[in-house]
């Protein structure tokens, strides 16, 4: 009896269970605590304000004391009539109002961040029907772009799972034989044996599945640690170029602070938004059915068919799992390439911030090359 | 840990602080030489040399300004307590398992090195290898399913048999082999980073110092130059990048992995009792476990690799950027990263 209103009790709690709760599965999102505040600031306000109110003041203040300093030689210069202390003071001023003009032009060229940024989804949702978050400040930008990139590689890990699974499927299949040995002598038949060229073929597409992961993975901490760090390449950039010395230098920080910390999300984002459009990826989808489907007619079914085990239709499983695989791989790498093609732009806008800076590091110097 | 930091404070406090003082009286020498040259000039009637000597008088003059400047500089880098300024920025990951001594009041080589090995032997490296091995050995002992079917049973030589034997290292070994591969090149490269900022303190005092020697004669200004840039490129600007980066990376693995437990509790059980109990009695309890530890080694997988290849990168694209640009400002134009490559 205490068993049975036992059962019944789990019984009833299973059915409650089953009627009040829905399972879904929430996969690790490294994306919120990165962006949502979670994690604490590195370089101030900076790396977590959309406006970048605090650079102007900081900067202001370093180029008031250089100016200060500069000054005073001016004034020795005057005074001992040393020509060459008052040509160098004049420069050194007029560099320090250039600088200044800088910092208004990144301050005011990042401030209007969102805008651009806001602008390019726009474009691209007017080019193609995206299903990306909008973009409100630079935190969103990064957090959308980490999303849908950390998004994309779960997706891969799905298929290859999926794929793991398949092999394993299609290893029994081809396992099954028929035996004839009444005396330890006789012959065995394994008819499904060239399912075994599929589970080789399906093994190798494993290599560029993980590739992509990888890169997706890559490109997801990539651009926490450009949004957590770069921004110091900015204040010791605009400090750098205040003195003659290090002028050089700070203008190199600066076209890498340009180059990876404004630009780089901002391409990652407006390839993804046309990658990730329902639209671009069922375009890519009906080229290569199209194009396997020319395949299949003209070589698979004319050459396999006849050649291997025409009775078991060889060709066309062979060719549809080719299909499924390109489709799958098509998909990542498209993303895939989205990255690589930011990063050669960002490269090339390196040395062109490098020629405008005076950056002698960076002018021409093949950044690309030598990161390759 | 603690012996590395020893060592590197029994070496500030001797031979790296007696460079400076060495190089202030070579300099003076040199002065006292090139006066008698200039004394003696005249009497052979070389004017010409009186005036060449009095410019390298000048030079050797403005060189014992800047090894008195390097030379605050290095007693202050030394000296200065950077870990303190990096903790304020979230830089420095203050919560330690016992046993490791996180270097209060460090200097920038110690918390360099703090970090680096911080990141290799409990953070986001050593946890990655740990997880990684552990799949790996379970794989490979289990678990094992092998189905066989016999038409008459017990007979295998006469009918038909069909006969499947799967292991997760099957399906799945290949993709841990290539994260094992990566992470055993990502060792590699932390290595040399281990090695150039233990080296960083000498290479900063030796090759500074002999450049500010060189600086002082015309034919070796440009070497000189490139020496100081190449000192202070690897000997300030490379810890320093280190210390900042690696710092990061720490702080922001500890919340990953303070986030992996709880992500896997949460797919295994649901957020409810209810939710458990369902996914005890229709047993997706295991699957969706196996599946979140998948997914969230994975994700640490992904963050060591991007911090093990990203960050070494990175770092030394600055460095060659600061020795470029700072050796043309103090003499010769000197490509760091050519320079490797060449080397390579």
């Amino acid at each position: 009896m205490i068993k049975r209103i036992i059962l019944l009790v789990i019984l009833a709690t299973l059915i409650l269970a089953r009627t009040s709760y829905a399972q879904t599965q929430t996969l690790p999102d490294p994306c919120n605590s990165l962006y949502s505040g979670a994690l604490q600031s590195t370089f101030g306000a900076l790396s977590t304000a959309s406006t970048y109110k605090g650079l102007i003041g900081y900067s202001m203040l370093i180029i008031l004391s250089v100016l200060m300093i500069v000054a005073f030689l001016y004034a020795i210069g005057m005074a001992f009539k040393i020509n060459s202390l008052i040509s160098f003071s004049r420069n050194e001023i007029l560099e320090n109002v250039l600088n200044f003009i800088l910092i208004l032009f990144v301050a005011g060229g990042i401030a209007g961040i969102d805008g651009v940024v806001i602008g390019i989804a726009q474009f691209g949702a007017s080019v193609v029907s995206t299903n990306q978050p909008s973009i409100t400040n630079t935190a969103s930008l990064y957090h959308s772009a980490c999303e849908y990139y950390y998004g994309d590689a779960l997706g891969e890990i799905s298929n290859l799972i999926s794929l793991a699974v398949e092999i394993f499927e299609i290893s029994i299949a081809s396992s099954i034989q028929f035996n004839l040995m009444p005396n330890g002598f006789g012959v065995i038949f394994k008819p499904f044996a060239w399912l075994n060229l599929i589970s080789k073929m399906a093994g190798s597409f494993s290599v560029p599945i993980v590739a992509i992961t990888g890169i997706e993975l890559v490109n997801v901490y990539l651009l926490a640690i450009i949004y957590y760090i770069f921004p110091l390449f900015l204040y010791l950039g605009i400090l750098f170029r205040t003195f003659p010395w290090t002028r050089a230098i700070g203008g190199a920080l600066l076209g890498l602070f340009i180059s990876f910390y404004v630009f780089y999300p901002a391409l990652i984002y407006a390839i993804s938004s046309i990658t990730a459009s329902s639209s671009m990826q069922t375009f890519a989808q009906s080229t290569i059915a199209n194009l396997a489907s020319g395949l299949n007619a003209n070589f698979f079914t004319s050459a396999l068919t006849s050649s291997i085990n025409p009775g078991l239709s060889v060709s066309s499983v062979l060719s549809n799992s080719i299909i499924a695989y390109v489709e799958t791989i098509a998909i990542g790498g498209i993303n895939t390439i989205g990255i690589l093609i930011s990063l050669v732009i960002c490269f090339d806008l390196i040395e062109a911030f490098g020629d405008l800076l005076g950056a002698p590091s960076l002018t021409h110097g093949g950044v690309l090359k030598k990161v390759i | 840990m603690q012996e590395c930091v020893n060592s590197i404070n029994n070496f500030l406090t001797a031979p790296y602080t007696a460079w400076f003082p060495i190089t202030l009286i070579a300099a003076t020498l040199i002065i006292v030489i090139l006066a008698v040259v200039y004394l003696l000039a005249p009497l052979v009637g070389r004017d010409d040399i009186k005036r060449n000597i009095s410019i390298m008088i000048y030079q050797t003059l403005f060189s014992i300004v800047l090894i008195l400047g390097f030379g605050m500089f290095a007693t202050w880098l030394c000296s200065f307590n950077v870990e303190g300024p990096l903790q304020n920025l979230n830089l420095i990951l203050v919560n330690i398992p016992p046993g490791v001594h996180i270097p209060y009041g460090g200097n920038l080589y110690e918390t360099a090195l703090y970090d680096l090995y911080w990141f290799t032997n409990y953070g986001a490296l050593a946890n990655t290898n740990f997880f990684l091995s552990l799949i790996y050995y379970l794989l490979n002992i289990g678990p094992q399913l092998s189905l066989e079917i016999n038409f008459i049973p017990g007979v295998q030589t006469l009918g038909f048999s069909a006969k499947g034997s799967f292991s997760l290292s099957n399906v799945l070994g290949s993709y841990i082999g290539y994260i094992n591969d990566a992470i055993s090149w990502l060792f590699i490269v932390n290595d040399l980073q281990f090695i150039i900022i233990s080296a960083a303190p000498i290479i900063f005092a030796i090759f500074v110092s002999m450049g500010l020697i060189a600086r002082i004669f015309g034919f070796s200004r440009s070497f000189g130059g490139s020496l100081i840039a190449l000192g202070v490129g690897i000997g300030f600007v490379y810890p320093l990048m280190v210390s900042i980066t690696y710092g990061f990376i720490n702080v922001a693995y500890s919340q990953l992995i303070a986030n992996m437990l709880p992500n896997v509790a949460a797919n295994t059980f649901g957020a409810s009792i209810q939710s458990a109990l369902v996914s005890l009695l229709t047993g997706k309890a295991l699957p969706n476990a196996i599946l979140s530890s998948i997914y969230d080694i994975i994700n640490i997988a992904g963050f060591t690799a991007t911090a093990s290849l990203i960050l070494p990168l990175l770092n030394f694209i600055v460095v060659n950027t600061f020795v470029l640009d700072f050796s043309q400002a103090f003499g010769e134009r000197l490509d760091f990263m050519s320079l490797l490559t060449s080397i390579i």
